[in-house]
């Protein structure tokens, strides 16, 4: 019984996961190996610009003559790469803010409330429209703001999560062996809270993918020529009214795709990490 | 205490609780006393909410935080309990003392092993390595009867019967040898052979390793049948303490009698169980009557009711009441 045969166990039984797995490995092939896989240098402009889908341009060139489909296929590895750091980063920062807040209680716990509470009172684009512009236009700041907004999702589930097994029977029971404040929580409830924050990942990342590219299309963050999905959708919308749709078109189809994938993997992923199903 | 000139193992004195609630004061526990021996199984008996479990949390010291002790001392191998710090008990919780519960499955970790669960307690008390610790815990799963155990110790708790979870539970508690296990109500969830089985069990590893056991339940034939000593409690008072056979074959307080009066037995049909007339007094009342047991009791005079209870000791027993049977 090895976590890969139940794995393909799942998989087998729910096609969609399959499907969305699927997905997923092909965002992570272009990501890992994007550039070598594709036909043109995403940042050399030619002349055939404005050029639509062809068998020669698959999405069509750009108005400087650059390769849509090749600045689509290597900016996977920047987008997925930015909102997988700030996903990483809220996940440890958020989970455990929350199993403590949750497990704890006391002032611990409204010390983390009411931080939460604070970040969830501004529209949460614009507070990481805001944190980006006033920290500084960089590419790290957009992965802290991203984590940022991220944050009251992460505490508040894990939160919830700890604190309804706060006097669980197991909670009672390791105290009764012997075992510390600090290790009952780290050892006997984050466990047990683990799988529902693994779903969060999955949901969170499709919503990280959207706002990375968000904050570049409105020009914070990455900068042009950088091949990055926000802001070629950004540089194709004033074409779309002059007919030129395919620049705006297929890098906002790839953001569509990545976001679909992993919407669709955290159920999946639920699945796989739930030991109840493991049998 | 027993006769034999030893110190008792744990030794609860005049032990008081009070829960502070929203809706007053609840005196939980007042002078609490009764002792254990080594190597003695001792039952706690009472209706629910007499409080039994909070002795048990009390000597654990796990009480809620709205708990506060007012007086008493527990004394364990010659350590006050409520006194120690919380680093002494952590050393003293899985190790000296130890508890097996109610509800086998709750008390077990839903999403972790329970060979890595015995284990836990080993790693932590008994000084050995991780690769010894996890044969130690095969090796417990063996002695509280679970077939296959080098393959059970890598099951979860759902993948296993209520009758095994506390077998794991036992391996748990039992896994360093403590001198004193506190059982609470450890068959209330079994069915009738699972519980024998498990009370054999209990019995068995306990001789074996000279443990003594503070047996919690509230079913007066399980006591009968495996305890040396029988401590009846009634609404936070210890009403009468005594030798198992010498408490049924002659209970001296009215509330022991009437106890013994409601248990079903064989041959006895339903119309002849006799039933203890009204419930536990409302223990936030600020003017509770020394006796607790007065109102419900037909032996009742108005002494009961204002004089402090006398302590009736006679060889090994005690008997709050002032008109014993």
């Amino acid at each position: 019984m090895s976590a890969l045969s139940h794995a393909r166990h799942v998989l087998a039984e729910n096609p969609v996961t399959a499907l969305s797995f699927c997905l997923f490995a092909l965002l992570a092939l272009a990501a890992l190996a994007g550039p070598a896989l594709v036909p043109y240098d995403p940042l050399a402009s030619s002349d055939r610009a404005l050029a639509p889908p062809s068998a020669l341009h698959w999405f069509g060139t750009d108005n400087l003559g650059r390769d849509v489909f090749s600045r689509v296929v290597v900016a996977t590895r920047l987008d997925l790469g930015m909102a997988f750091a700030a996903v990483a980063l809220v996940f440890v920062t958020g989970t455990l803010a929350g199993v403590t807040a949750g497990f704890l209680g006391g002032w611990t716990d409204r010390v983390i409330g009411r931080l939460t509470d604070t970040i969830m009172a501004f529209p949460l684009f614009v507070l990481a429209m805001g944190l980006v512009a006033a920290a500084g236009n960089t590419v790290a700041n957009v992965v802290y703001a991203t984590a940022i907004i991220n944050f009251p999702i992460y505490a508040r589930v894990a939160r919830t999560e700890a604190n309804i097994r706060r006097d669980a029977g197991f909670v009672e029971a390791a105290r009764l062996a012997g075992a510390s404040t600090a290790t009952v929580m780290l050892g006997e409830v984050l466990p047990n809270v683990l799988p529902i924050m693994m779903v969060q990942v999955s949901l969170t990342m499709g919503y990280a993918i959207l706002n990375t590219a968000g904050l570049s299309f409105i020009g914070l963050g990455i900068r042009p020529p950088t091949a990055e999905w926000g802001i070629m959708v950004a540089e194709g919308a004033g074409y779309i009214v002059s007919g030129e749709w395919w620049i705006a078109l297929f890098p906002g189809l790839a953001l569509m795709l990545a976001v679909f994938t992993f919407n669709l993997m955290g159920d999946g992923l639920r699945d796989i990490v739930d030991p109840r199903r493991r049998t | 205490m027993n006769g034999t000139g030893q110190p008792p193992l744990l030794s609860i004195e005049d032990l008081s609780v009070e829960f502070g609630t929203r809706s007053g004061t609840v005196r939980a526990l007042e002078g609490v006393g009764f002792a254990i021996a080594r190597g003695e199984t001792v039952g706690v008996v009472g209706e629910s909410g007499s409080g039994k479990s909070v002795t048990a949390y009390t000597v654990m010291r796990l009480l809620d935080a709205a708990a506060r002790v007012t007086s008493g001392r527990i004394v364990f191998g010659g350590l006050d309990l409520l006194a120690a710090d919380e680093a002494t008990l952590a050393e003293m919780r899985g190790r000296e003392l130890s508890m097996i519960f109610q509800n086998p499955r709750a008390s077990l970790n839903p999403i972790r092993r329970v060979g890595d669960q015995i284990a836990d307690v080993l790693l932590r008390h008994a000084n050995v390595g991780a690769r010894e610790a996890e044969e130690r815990a095969v090796a417990l799963l063996a002695e509280v009867g679970i077939p296959d155990p080098s393959r059970r110790a890598r099951a979860y708790p759902f993948e296993l019967s209520g009758g095994m979870c506390q077998r794991v539970g036992i391996a748990i508690a039992l896994a360093c040898r403590p001198a004193l296990l506190i059982a609470d109500e450890p068959t209330t969830g079994l069915d009738v052979t699972t519980q024998a089985t498990i009370m054999d069990l209990v019995a068995e590893l306990g001789a074996a390793r000279g443990m003594a056991t503070m047996l919690i339940t509230h079913d007066l034939g399980l006591a009968t049948e495996r305890c040396d000593r029988v401590v009846v409690m009634h609404a936070g008072h210890v009403v009468e303490v005594a030798e198992t056979g010498a408490l049924f074959s002659r209970p001296r307080h009215p509330y022991t009698a009437r106890l013994l009066a409601a248990t079903p037995r064989p041959g006895l049909s339903l119309s002849e169980i006799s039933t203890i007339p009204g419930g536990l007094p409302d223990l936030r009342r600020g003017d509770l009557p020394p006796c607790r047991f007065a109102a419900r009791c037909d032996r009742r005079t108005d002494e009961c009711l204002t004089l402090k209870l006398p302590r009736l000791l006679e060889a090994g027993r005690q008997v709050a009441c002032r008109h014993p049977l």
